[in-house]
């Protein structure tokens, strides 16, 4: 017993590096899971707050930049406005629209920290939770799509953007109907992503413009996510590999967009008794 | 030793904030990852209590990690240098009476990069090893690993020329 003691104390540096080794271990791997319950993220108030004092800075840097930014999606939204459209056939009833309903609205916010280096990149927007910000939403900038948001706080939120191992996002042709699945691989930069599972019989061209599909849930379908660069297929295989050039660029973002879709839980709700069923 | 205590803090606080802020942002190649802060790990007196710089890498790595939104991979990787620290230290020095003070400067260029260059690369392969939590990337964790070493163990030299010149 004596011994044994003398045994165990005599390691104890090794148990306390254990210990605490264990606990990080369960930080990585709470971290890697999709629905994470986060212990370390920096959608906490502390470096939330000294992100986005940091950000300012930056912010004021790159105020030209942004403003051509602006501009031209301006410019893009004025041209698609109702008014900017001749009306060609005259009816003139105020009526309620039954038609349609809103299925989509916008919050605007800003990165206050992202990597784009790194094998699993992390984004960080100064909106969270008292600005009607939730898990799972879809967010995009004016170029295209940027990813889905991971955590929340009360007032910010940490994104998992396309150039993130773990990211998987639903994409397809805007020619055609064909789709395929959106990732990041491990050799590629953070200007370029992989589209997979296109059938042999699509048509392929470079440039191509990949977008986003209802099939997501989360995204309106066709906001652009990349351009075809090139494309390969096994002779042994059915599926085409095709690699793109994303049309955001993650080293050079500042204002995006976090899309709430008002019908996403009807839809879910939906699609999950289906799989009940079965 | 109060003294002593207020400027490990200060250097603590100084690499912590260097890496988050200036590092983490210099975006260069697509695989450049220099992580400075590991210098603080590296340059605790070889007579600090084991149970301490465990202590002194899991408030590190921590904060890196808040910072960086990386889960978990910074305290892990920093708890293991720490760790292993005082057998890469036998591998340089018999006694540890001149290694109170770690620097380019006490123990001389080839012991200390030989010190440093292992300590590093451990470090970094863990790191990026757990980053990419998944055995098929092999070859993408051993790339990013070849490529960062030489990149911080340059900024490592570098600061070890300005900052620690006149304390030796």
């Amino acid at each position: 017993m004596q011994n044994l003691l003398q045994w165990l104390w005599r390691r104890r540096i090794m148990f306390a590096f254990i210990a605490l080794q264990v606990v990080a271990i369960t930080f990585v791997v709470r971290a890697n899971s999709y629905h994470r319950t986060a212990v370390v993220t920096s959608a906490n108030e502390v470096t939330g707050g000294l992100m986005e004092r940091y950000s300012s800075i930056r912010d004021f840097i790159n105020l030209n930049e942004t403003n051509k930014n602006l501009a031209a999606e301006n410019a893009a939204l004025r041209s698609a406005l109702k008014s900017s459209y001749f009306q060609i056939y005259a009816d003139h009833d105020s009526i309620i629209d039954t038609l349609y309903q809103q299925q989509y609205t916008y919050i605007d916010a800003e990165v206050i920290n992202n990597s784009i280096h790194k094998r699993n990149n992390y984004i960080t927007l100064n909106r969270g939770r008292i600005h009607g910000l939730e898990e799972d939403m879809a967010v995009i900038n004016g170029f295209g799509a940027v990813g889905v948001i991971a955590d929340v706080s009360d007032h910010y939120a940490s994104v998992i953007p396309i150039i993130h191992g773990k990211s998987r996002l639903p994409g397809k042709f805007q020619n055609s109907s064909f789709f395929g699945s959106i990732s990041w691989p491990s050799a590629a930069n953070y200007r370029e992503a992989r589209l997979s599972d296109i059938p042999r019989q699509a048509t392929i061209r470079k440039g191509d413009t990949i977008v986003t599909d209802t099939r997501s849930a989360l995204y309106p379908s066709g906001i652009p996510i990349g351009i075809v660069d090139t494309f390969y297929i096994e002779p042994q295989d059915q599926f085409y590999e095709v690699e793109l050039n994303l049309t955001v660029d993650f080293a050079a973002l500042q204002k995006v967009y976090v899309i709430k879709n008002l019908l996403k839980g009807e839809r879910l709700l939906l699609e999950s008794e289906q799989e009940d069923e079965d | 030793m109060r003294t002593d205590m207020l400027k490990w803090i200060g250097r603590f606080a100084f690499l912590a904030l260097f890496q988050v802020f200036i590092l983490n942002n210099i975006q260069l190649f697509g695989y450049l990852n220099p992580y400075l802060y590991v210098l603080f790990i590296l340059i605790l007196p070889a007579d600090t209590n084991r149970f301490y710089s465990l202590l002194w890498a899991f408030a590190l790595g921590w904060t890196i990690d808040i910072a960086e939104n990386s889960g978990g991979i910074h305290l892990s990787a920093t708890l293991t240098l720490a760790f292993i620290r005082p057998y890469l230290l036998r591998l340089v020095s018999s006694s540890n009476k001149e290694l109170d003070r770690i620097s380019l400067w006490t123990l001389g260029p080839s012991r200390f990069f030989t010190y440093v260059t292992v300590g590093v690369f451990i470090h970094h392969c863990w790191l990026f090893g757990l980053e990419a939590f998944s055995v098929r990337e092999v070859v993408s964790i051993m790339t990013r690993t070849l490529v960062s070493v030489p990149i911080t163990l340059l900024m490592i030299y570098i600061v070890q020329l300005f900052v620690y010149r006149e304390e030796a």
